[in-house]
């Protein structure tokens, strides 16, 4: 069908199949804002295009409904040359493009709605951006832009820091631009039209052996270069997490299997010239599997002559993580301080509780993906990672080859929150390209995502909890079941962190925990934001709250009566280490107490609830929360400065930037130390080849970790920059000193940066300044956090609200601001949605049921709590770049804890399993008997 | 054989297309069509060039066509102004942005969808679908549209909808798990005030069986009673508990659904009393 249209504003001539959908013909022409994240199914809105002035999803459109003469506008007509539109500028000032994937659709819903509505109001806003799905920014400063685009005060960021000149204030990011103009960013982007393009043949056991498997039909079919298998693919194992090495991670994956241990394990690889061909020969390949016992539950899987799920030999696993095969069990550890049983004998009260969790999504706008070439002999993958040097590792293990032999280039990451720090796919790329010397792409659907990544973890838990009657508690034990799928990746550290995040919170002289975890047949287990913090918060502090309640004590009173503060020595650190001992430490900063004032004052703590039915009763809860930053002894960072010729600056930084806006942290960071504006650096990060190492983006570590060693780089290059002025004007060192903006003055002489980089770059000069930073430490700042719930709680259906919200984070110095707060409402909201509504469904053969945003459903901007606040709170930090300390990841850990504390105060039943769906809570409802025991953590039952 | 697209530019046309192929659907907005029929080989006739656009009045009906989508709606003075669909514009409000910009009236009946926002709705008005066949126009109300086969229904071409010169009560409550969600339950209730009494009750409710039902049962029940009558939560639970049992699926066990009905049909007449005094 042949067709003129107006593409925005240019008249163009379109000649297409009608049945293809309008995203498809668009990206075709290369229109990078098309971005398709739910397989089509119109419900991310990221594929929003304006046509004849209403705003569509491009993937339900097919292209016979598109009329010659149509006006199509996409997010690439809003820039004229390099300016930006006033939308784009808007939305870089609020600091609402992080990943960036979502962008280009959520600046399209603006315009439709200025284009409609002279004078919007915020909820015409949330109308019009009620289709348009954003996962990291939690929706509320969209409300920012719209104010900015009125010349109306935003939210007010000036009062950090008020000492330095960059740090702390609101700064467009430094990739930003590039991200609202939909230029070539994501891996995506990147891939050539010579790429040969990969499928998966997927198990449809949740168990089973391949007996036998015939691929000559598929290897014949026209168009395929190469099919992998059990029978010519690697056998070495390897473990897919990208975490610090040697891993506490067993080696009990590998590429192509010949056992299948989840429903969508790989039983072959195809890689062919186009998706079609590739779909086809998947289709012909013949498999003749024998059906193993399948266990879907951890429960199951440790009880005595159950099915081995990795029989294997041990001996090739980096670290002993109280693994052991025989039993199912992939990890384990216990330990503590003082001694548990005697301070329950001092304790007047005690609860003792089971709790669980069920499997939630990450599910990042932008699905995992990877592109593959060869350049002069050498592997180049273009990834969307969060672990570029672990990858490289991970992938010269898998291929034998050294890792001098391979290019690891982090692009763009539309979303990552923990899903990216596994090797999902990137295996499967670096094999083809490897052996077929071909280019490669690999992108994996929504479906895929859903079940061949990684999910958080489903635990289970005995809480034991005890107190004097004046609320002195007295002893705390946690004993933890969790399920990590068939693989081990992670097995250790997400449960353990579920303790090691929870426990530390408490002035309390007895604590232990005791962690297990067993393989099952169910999809693959692994980091999401929060790594376990979130269930082990929700466990623990759930049983904190039931202690007050016993104990008649208001939960405030006992949380503040308990909870550590600066200066604390936190000895259970030892023990809770990760494969290893851990580092004991004495906390840096602690801003609990303003955080509980702070939220206590904004909830109304209080206040009387008032129900205008008799059926809806309401609740407040509240929880503390802690994260880390980084991991102390584990993780290290590195990073360069080099001095241009006209005195601009250059980053090479290892840390990776997942949309967080570590790569600005770096430039404010570095623009704060040498005095000098934010335009003059550039950066360039994550790339194996062009920067130095770091571990990646995970555990909380890119401010602190990578922030300090950009901080370090920079106060080395000052130094530098000082020495040599004081050379080069010949005055002693000591009587230089550095200005803004951006020079070196002694008394009455000065020079410009860009003097001393010509006098050093020239011919007689010393050379190009270049400086180095190296971070690594034993000692590590912890962010504290309290969030408060009040919910309505429908008492004939189970339906829930949550009316009001309210999380305040201490985060030392946001570096950051704008962007951190927005993470802060990312997770949060993200955690109300885990709460509610977020869950995967299985059927009996762990089939799972709602692989799709129609079925999994994720928080839009209509669904935030009508009164919704998140709040940052400074406070004195030392270890940090300027005082900075993790943020982000912390976000996610208060939700579970203080809606299920809040639902109780409503109902007063207690929660005790999580997602609080309505369905979950009619069924409690109906059964209003306490069962404080729900799981047999002696013989394995489920009560 | 590949699947073809056709672009009619009559309805003759349309229908003649569609009697002549085989595996042939109508696509309108292509909200929910398009979803289902991606990755199967599915022949479809685009409605978008055909005269079906446009809100009208006429003998005593508001007629909507069936390529009028739900934003069009919105904006439609005729239907701004009238009572008894500010509900069916509220249900508009309820789906996205862009689902409403592309949705048409005709879809909603065409994809008979039990979890749709509109269909309970229009089973609680006076409403019929109007067709076009090989054998000319037909008119039928909307629940006669509903209980025959795809297979026995026409093109539709426009939604009339009674205008009420009485006082009338009509409100809408659905649950969905998020705000972008196709409601678990949506139900609808109609009646004609007199006094305190409510009659000529209707009631419906779409997402507990396969498609969306009216609870004639329920409404024998409730017919003519005072809605301010203490005893019609319990009538109302009592009824639910009694009927065939629903879907059960991942949105939720049929015994929940039911308590959401229940709830939400409570909540709608106890409002009702309310709104009547406001």
């Amino acid at each position: 069908m042949k067709i003129k249209i107006k593409l925005n504003g240019k008249i163009r001539t379109f000649d297409e199949d009608p049945m293809t959908s309008l995203s498809e013909v668009l990206k075709k022409q290369r229109l990078l804002s098309i971005r398709t994240d739910c397989d089509g199914s119109g419900m991310c809105g990221a594929c929003s295009v304006i046509i004849n002035g209403v705003k569509k999803h491009s993937c339900m459109v097919r292209f016979g409904q598109i009329c010659d003469g149509d006006e199509i506008f996409t997010a690439e007509g809003f820039a004229k040359g390099r300016d930006l539109h006033p939308i784009q500028k808007a939305f870089l000032d609020a600091g609402v493009v992080q990943c960036g994937h979502c962008t280009p659709g959520m600046m399209l819903a603006v315009k439709e709605l200025l284009d409609n509505i002279e004078n919007p109001t915020p909820e015409d806003m949330m109308d019009y951006l009620s289709a348009n799905m954003c996962r990291c920014t939690g929706y509320k400063q969209y409300f920012d832009v719209l104010k900015m685009l009125k010349d109306q005060p935003a939210e007010d960021m000036s009062s950090f820091r008020k000492d330095l000149r960059i740090v702390g204030k609101r700064q467009i990011k430094v990739d930003g631009p590039k991200l609202v103009k939909a230029e070539p960013a994501y891996v995506g982007d990147m891939v050539t039209s010579d790429a040969l393009v990969i499928k998966v043949k997927k198990s449809p056991h949740p168990h089973a052996f391949i007996k036998s498997i015939d691929t000559s039909e598929a290897e014949a079919l026209e168009g395929v270069e190469l099919v992998v298998t059990c029978k010519n693919g690697p056998s070495r194992p390897y473990n897919t997490a990208g975490q610090g090495f040697p891993e506490p991670s067993p080696y009990d994956f590998r590429l192509v299997d010949r056992t299948m241990r989840y429903m969508g394990d790989r039983v072959a690889i195809v890689a062919a010239v186009d998706a079609e061909t590739a779909e086809k020969a998947i289709e012909l390949i013949k498999v003749e599997y024998e059906l193993l016992p399948a266990i879907f539950s951890p429960f199951d899987a440790k009880k005595p002559g159950a099915v081995l799920i990795q029989d294997r030999d041990i001996s090739a696993d980096p670290l002993p993580i109280g693994q052991d095969p025989k039993t199912n069990r992939a990890a384990h550890n216990h330990g503590g301080i003082g001694d548990v049983e005697k301070g329950l004998e001092e304790a007047d009260i005690i609860v003792e509780r089971d709790y669980g969790s069920s499997r939630v999504h990450c599910t990042p706008m932008e699905t995992h993906r990877c592109f593959g070439y060869i350049e002069n002999g050498r592997l180049v993958l273009r990834a969307s990672t969060q672990v570029p040097w672990h990858l490289r590792r991970i992938i010269s293990n898998i291929l034998g080859i050294r890792e001098n032999q391979i290019h690891i280039i982090k692009e763009r990451v539309g979303g990552g929150y923990g899903a990216k720090q596994d090797l999902v796919m990137e295996d499967i790329v670096a094999w083809v390209t490897w052996h077929t010397g071909m280019p490669s792409y690999y992108e994996m659907t929504r479906e895929e995502e859903f079940v061949n990544c990684r999910v958080r973890h489903n635990m289970f838990f005995r809480v034991r909890a005890g107190a004097k009657k004046d609320g002195t508690i007295t002893a705390l034990d946690i004993k933890e079941v969790s399920d990590t799928g068939p693989y081990g990746n992670h097995c250790l550290t997400v449960p353990m962190n579920a303790c090691s995040k929870s426990l530390p919170l408490f002035k309390c002289p007895n604590m232990h925990y005791d962690v297990s975890t067993y393989y099952t047949n169910n999809i693959i287990s692994g980091a999401y934001q929060g790594y376990g913090a979130p269930q082990g918060s929700y466990a623990l502090q759930m049983a904190v709250a039931e202690l007050a309640k016993k104990l008649g004590m208001d939960q405030l009173d006992l949380l503040r009566k308990n909870m550590v503060e600066k200066g604390y020595h936190l000895e259970i650190l030892k023990s809770l280490g990760e494969g290893q001992e851990g580092i004991a430490q004495v906390i840096s900063s602690c801003g609990l107490k303003e955080c509980l004032d702070r939220g206590e004052e904004l909830i109304g703590w209080n206040e009387p609830l008032i129900s205008d039915s008799p059926y809806i009763k309401k609740g407040r809860g509240a929880a503390i929360i802690q994260q880390g930053s980084g991991l102390p002894g584990i993780d290290s960072a590195n990073a360069e400065l080099r001095m241009f010729g006209d005195g601009t600056f250059h980053i090479l930084m290892g840390g990776t930037d997942l949309g967080t806006g570590l790569d600005t942290l770096a430039v404010k960071v570095s623009s704060e130390m040498l005095c000098t504006d934010f335009e003059n650096f550039s950066i360039l990060s994550a790339d194996t080849d062009l920067t130095p190492f770091d571990v990646g983006a995970y555990a909380s570590s890119g401010t602190y970790f990578s922030g300090m060693a950009v901080y370090r780089a920079a106060a080395d290059m000052k130094e530098k920059v000082l020495q040599t002025a004081a050379d080069l004007m010949g005055v002693s060192r000591d009587s230089v000193k550095m200005e803004y903006p951006g020079r070196v003055v002694s008394g009455d002489k000065s020079l410009t940066y860009a003097e001393i980089a010509a006098k050093t770059q020239c011919g007689n000069g010393i050379g190009q300044l270049i400086s180095k930073g190296n971070f690594t430490t034993e000692e590590a700042p912890i962010p504290y956090g309290a969030h408060f719930a009040e919910v309505s709680v429908d008492t004939r259906s189970g339906e829930i609200t949550v009316d009001k919200y309210y999380a305040i984070q201490e985060c030392g110095t946001p570096i950051n601001p704008e962007l951190a707060l927005g993470q802060v409402y990312g997770g949060v909201v993200k955690s109300i949605g885990h709460c509610i509504y977020e869950e995967m469904k299985f059927d009996k053969n762990g089939k799972c049921l709602n692989p799709n945003f129609a079925d999994y459903k994720v928080p839009m901007i209509r669904d935030l709590p009508k009164n919704f606040k998140c709040e940052l709170i400074e406070v004195d930090e030392h270890l940090g770049p300027y005082g900075g300390k993790s943020v982000s990841e912390i976000s996610t850990n208060g939700a579970a804890a203080c809606i299920g504390i809040a639902i109780y105060n409503a109902i007063g039943i207690w929660m005790q399993e999580w997602p609080f769906t309505p369905e979950y809570i009619y069924r409690a409802l109906q059964d209003k008997t306490d069962k404080p025991h729900l799981y047999d953590f002696v013989t394995g039952m489920k009560s | 054989m590949a699947a073809e697209f056709f672009i009619p530019e009559t309805l003759e046309e349309a229908v003649s297309i569609k009697e002549k192929t085989a595996k042939s659907f109508y696509l309108g907005g292509g909200t929910i069509l398009n979803l289902w029929t991606k990755k199967s080989s599915k022949n479809l006739i685009s409605l978008h060039k055909l005269p079906l656009k446009g809100i009208n009045r006429s003998n005593g009906f508001i007629e909507i066509g069936s390529m009028t989508t739900m934003t069009e709606m919105t904006q439609d003075p005729i239907l701004k102004d009238n009572i008894p669909l500010a509900e069916l514009l509220k249900s508009c409000y309820e789906v996205s942005k862009n689902t409403r910009n592309m949705a048409t009236a005709g879809g909603i009946f065409g994809s008979r969808y039990t979890r749709s926002d509109f269909l309970p709705l229009f089973l609680v008005m006076d409403c019929d679908v109007i067709s076009y066949t090989s054998g000319g126009e037909k008119r039928e109300s909307a629940e006669s549209y509903l209980a025959n086969p795809p297979s026995k229904t026409g093109l539709i071409t426009r939604i009339a909808i009674r205008e009420k010169n009485e006082p009338f009560f009509i409100k809408t409550d659905r649950f969905a798990r998020s705000s972008n969600d196709l409601p678990v339950i949506k139900t609808a209730v109609s009646f004609i005030p007199k006094g305190n009494s409510m009659n000529d009750i209707k009631i419906a409710c779409g997402g507990l069986y396969d498609k969306p039902v009216r609870l004639y049962e329920l409404e024998e029940l409730l017919e003519g009673r005072d809605y301010s009558d203490g005893s019609i939560p319990e009538l109302i639970r009592n009824r639910f508990a009694e009927m065939a049992p629903g879907r059960s699926d991942i949105r939720g066990p049929e015994d929940f659904k039911k308590a959401l009905a229940s709830s939400m049909i409570e909540d709608i007449i106890a409002g009702s009393g309310k709104e009547q005094k406001a």
